[in-house]
């Protein structure tokens, strides 16, 4: 192609890419329904990204378009119309608030419903060292603790600032744990994401607080897609807590996050979550369908990273944190309570994926059935060739409160090495009756005594959870189950 | 459209078994014809197949695999003391080779008995999926063994069912059909025996359908030892009824590729089922174990434990599928798959899967994976006993624990004997 073709073609394609003039459009609060090459560029500019992003987005877009909505989990919904969505929503804001004070106090109302005081945890600061950053509709509208974290080295800030702010460290990151044409809604998060978490631990340093995100859903038919990424440098410490709650909502909405995380020498991440978004009615009408991509990297040695999730919200859950094994020595954890009640759906579970020497991972899962609903578990742990001595042990045990529920267990083992040990132990049952008649005998509720009974039986994992959600997560089993019985 | 423009890929190289229906019975003429109709749809199962998604079948599809005919052979040595014993050779019955005397009126070659009334039944009201390689069978089976016990009958004798594979030249195949009908409260011991005695490439594809009827106890066993150059599928399909035993070993050895797969139906409350085997494989061997158990009635039991040896570069699959209908309540079901890895290019794949639809069941599954136990080898060690020794005691005894589980003493006993035979021990 001679220079001049060459020339009138760049300005072709140019041309192509502009013909919208999304000038006039980048003041409307929302993009327009469905989803094209456009509303990418839209949700970009709207972002004021940078070139590289965009690209990195519509590559995704062109890759997604090609790839097919997986079918193998044991779930069941209609076809999803990715155009009969929209991409981006952001929150009535006129300029970004500098601290909480100027943040809509609707808004702050809402939180205070929900049981977040966030005002009170920033006047609480020296007690609870609580940092949140709020994400309401995919933007970031308050970010506290700032100047804590900063003094550390610590930076803790939405995806898109740190686009702005710490473009080099986001370039070398994102994508790195999870590519982006790794699944079909990887893919379309990648295209079309809108806000999200980045953390940054710095060599050496322990986070002097457990870093907090609650994500909201609010606005009518708006895909929630979350990014987060999280980083722990050498010998670095962070434990991270992502919580969920949404309002009442009658039409299906889609969800699909990714989460990534690194962690290198010595580091270790310690990722926990209460998902209780809204799950649908009991007839099955309405709740979020969520479709979720988390894992992590332990790239250096003695890495650790441990995962933690009370799953009780959602209509459809497809979610499975996994962890990539690569440095020696490195370490995965896996602990999850999963409750589906009514009509849900939930098929959760976890990959460990062992790579370095002497890597060790640990599963431990407890599912939850009531109702109608069908509860999951699927994993996979993997030995490679390289990972000698390589250690896992696996515990999924599965409850069913009545008998119109399903329970069921999905786990795929593989040994390529011999020096590996693999031990995997599931077991399903029903709700002891003897335990309930011990609790009923003594004046408790039938409903109360459920929800001690199953607290009892996710013990195991709710204890790894943070003080400040162990609480919280406990009054949610109870809540979750309301109805179950009787 | 004709079925040649229906056909999956790599169906037409299997188009030379598919039987042309002459002096066949009305019911079998259809019967074959469904199963040409259903393999040419969906052609060899690939590893994209979830219930493949361990085995490749490639190896099949690129041998040319020709239709083999009948050999003769001397009676073979028999595994079982007084066993009756029905000779196959390439998958034809051999008559010369048999002996089933005192067994008349209860087993007999399927093509001689493939009129009688309660194999149409059998074959043709079954509640099972159609799956591929069954579906090949259904179209390409020429003989097998047809074994039909009334009510309240004791078999009596042990029956060995020997499949001898005497390739030729050039890549043989066969597709043997077994069916076995006990009535209520009637016993059998079954013993099937799969074995070579000449090198060449061949494919056996079996397929049996079993029922064992109320109070009926069945105990099957299943030793695989086909030749190097073999490859082995089998598909057995059971159905057992209120208050019955299914009580089933598999020991496989031999092979290049194998897969044996049982599905089994648990339809009457009361009934136990045992599915229990054993495998040794090395060099580059493939053995593949499927299950798939569907509870269906209340109070029904099943238990499963296989122990595996890998050596070399082979590679063992267990994948078990319990299903607990809705119906089935106070099901109780276990399943353990043990697998020791022998050396650093062996691998093993596990797939155990619960689905459970009924509250008040105990279920529960294990697998485990990892080489010998140092501790082990160190005991015997410390007692004079030389390191190769020492492993191949520990392996012995790994590989033996199932065996246990067979109801039958004497079947026990003459597998301990295969086992430690193919090991290179003596009996101690």
């Amino acid at each position: 192609m001679s220079a001049t073709a060459q020339t009138v073609a760049d300005v072709e394609r140019l041309a192509e890419r502009y013909k919208y003039g999304f000038v006039t459009e980048i003041e409307s609060e929302t993009a327009p329904k469905g989803l094209s090459e456009d509303v990418i560029r839209f949700i970009s500019a709207k972002k004021d990204e940078p070139e590289w992003l965009l690209e990195w987005r519509l590559e995704a877009y062109a890759k997604w378009q090609r790839m097919s909505e997986p079918n193998w989990a044991k779930l069941g919904y209609p076809p999803i119309d990715y155009q009969d969505s929209y991409y981006y929503s952001a929150p009535k804001l006129k300029d970004a608030p500098k601290s909480l004070d100027e943040v809509d106090p609707e808004l702050l109302q809402t939180y205070e419903k929900l049981g977040i005081p966030l005002k009170e945890q920033e006047m609480l600061a020296g007690v609870r060292n609580v940092a949140v950053d709020a994400v309401f509709d995919s933007v970031s509208v308050a970010t506290t603790f700032k100047a804590k974290l900063a003094e550390a080295g610590v930076i803790f800030c939405s995806i898109s600032e740190a686009v702005r702010e710490y473009p080099d460290l986001v370039k070398k990151y994102l994508g790195s744990v999870v590519p982006q044409d790794d699944n079909f809604f990887a893919a379309l998060n990648c295209a079309v994401y809108t806000d999200g978490s980045f953390v940054y631990v710095p060599k050496g340093v322990k986070c002097p607080m457990e870093l907090s995100t609650y994500f909201r859903i609010n606005a009518e038919n708006t895909g929630q897609f979350e990014r987060t990424l999280i980083i722990a440098d050498e010998g670095s410490y962070v434990s991270y807590l992502e919580g969920c709650t949404a309002p009442m909502r009658d039409e299906n909405q889609l969800h699909a996050a990714v989460v990534e995380l690194v962690a290198h020498k010595d580091a270790e991440i310690k990722y926990s979550t209460v998902q209780n978004w809204y799950p649908g009615d009991e007839n099955g009408k309405g709740g979020i369908y969520n479709f979720v991509t988390k894992r992590a990297l332990c790239q250096g040695d003695r890495s650790k990273v441990m995962w933690t999730q009370v799953e009780t919200g959602s209509a459809i859950t497809w979610k499975y944190p996994s962890c990539i094994l690569q440095g020696d020595d490195s370490q995965g954890e896996f602990y999850s309570v999963a409750i589906a009640n009514n009509m849900q759906q939930a098929d959760t579970g976890t990959k460990m994926i062992h790579m370095g020497k002497r890597t060790r991972s640990r599963i431990i899962s407890k599912g939850i059935s009531a109702g109608r609903a069908q509860n999951s578990y699927r994993g996979l742990v993997k030995m490679l060739p390289s990972a000698d001595r390589g250690r896992n042990y696996t515990q999924c045990d599965s409850l069913l409160i009545g008998n119109k529920c399903g329970a069921h267990t999905f786990p795929y083992i593989e040994s390529q090495n011999r020096s590996a040990r693999i031990e995997h132990e599931a077991t399903t049952s029903k709700i002891s009756e003897d335990q309930l008649f011990y609790c009923r005998q003594r004046g408790i509720g039938e409903e109360e005594a459920v929800a001690l009974v199953v607290n009892g039986f996710c013990r195991e994992v709710l204890q790894q959870l943070p003080m400040e959600f162990a609480v919280e997560a406990q009054k949610l089993v109870g809540i979750s189950l309301e109805g179950s019985v009787g | 459209m004709t079925i040649t423009e229906a056909m999956a890929p790599g169906v037409e190289a299997f188009r030379p078994a598919f039987r042309q229906s002459t002096n066949e019975p009305t019911w079998l003429a259809n019967y074959r014809r469904a199963g040409v109709e259903q393999f040419s749809a969906t052609g060899l199962p690939t590893t994209k197949d979830e219930g493949w998604k361990y085995t490749s079948l490639r190896p099949l599809a690129r041998e040319k695999y020709l239709p083999a005919g009948p050999g003769e052979i001397s009676a073979p040595e028999r595994m079982l003391e007084g066993a009756a014993q029905a000779v196959f050779v390439n998958g034809c019955f051999s008559h010369e080779s048999s002996d089933l005397s005192g067994l008349d009126g209860f087993v007999g070659s399927f093509r001689n008995m493939v009129g009688d009334n309660w194999i149409e039944e059998l074959l043709t009201s079954t509640p099972f999926a159609s799956q591929a390689m069954y579906s090949l069978n259904s179209a390409a089976f020429v003989d097998g063994l047809a074994v039909k016990l009334g009510n309240n009958v004791q078999l009596p004798r042990p029956l060995e069912i020997v499949f001898v594979s005497m390739p030729g030249n050039s890549p043989g195949m066969w597709h043997p059909r077994v069916a076995v009908d006990l009535g209520c409260d009637s016993a059998a011991t079954i013993v099937e025996r799969h074995i070579s005695i000449s090198d060449g490439s061949y494919f056996a594809n079996h397929a049996t359908d079993i029922r064992v009827r109320g109070g009926g106890r069945l105990v099957h066993v299943k030793v695989q030892q086909e030749g190097t150059d073999g490859r082995h599928l089998s598909m057995a399909r059971v159905r057992v009824a209120k208050n019955s035993l299914y009580d089933s070993f598999t020991l496989t050895l031999g092979g290049s590729l194998s897969r044996s797969e049982t599905e089994v139906r648990i339809e009457g409350t009361g009934a136990e089922v045992r599915l229990n085997g054993c495998y040794a494989i090395s060099g580059r061997q493939h053995a593949d174990h499927t299950s798939r158990i569907d509870h269906l009635a209340p109070g029904t039991t099943s238990r499963q434990v296989y122990a595996g040896a890998i050596d070399g570069a082979a590679r063992g699959v267990f994948q078990g599928h319990i299903v607990v209908d809705k119906a089935a309540q106070q099901t109780d079901g276990h399943q353990m798959n043990r697998a020791l890895l022998l050396s650093d290019r062996a691998e093993i794949d596990s797939k155990p899967i619960l689905e459970i639809y009924a509250d008040d069941v105990k279920c529960s599954h294990g697998a485990t994976a990892g080489d010998i136990d140092e501790d082990h080898l160190f005991y015997l060690r410390a007692r004079g006993i030389s390191a190769a020794a020492a492993r191949n005691l520990v392996v012995r005894g790994f590989l033996a624990d199932p065996i246990e589980n067979l109801s039958n003493e004497s079947v026990q006993a003459a597998l301990c004997l295969a086992l430690d035979s193919h090991l290179g021990l003596e009996r101690l």
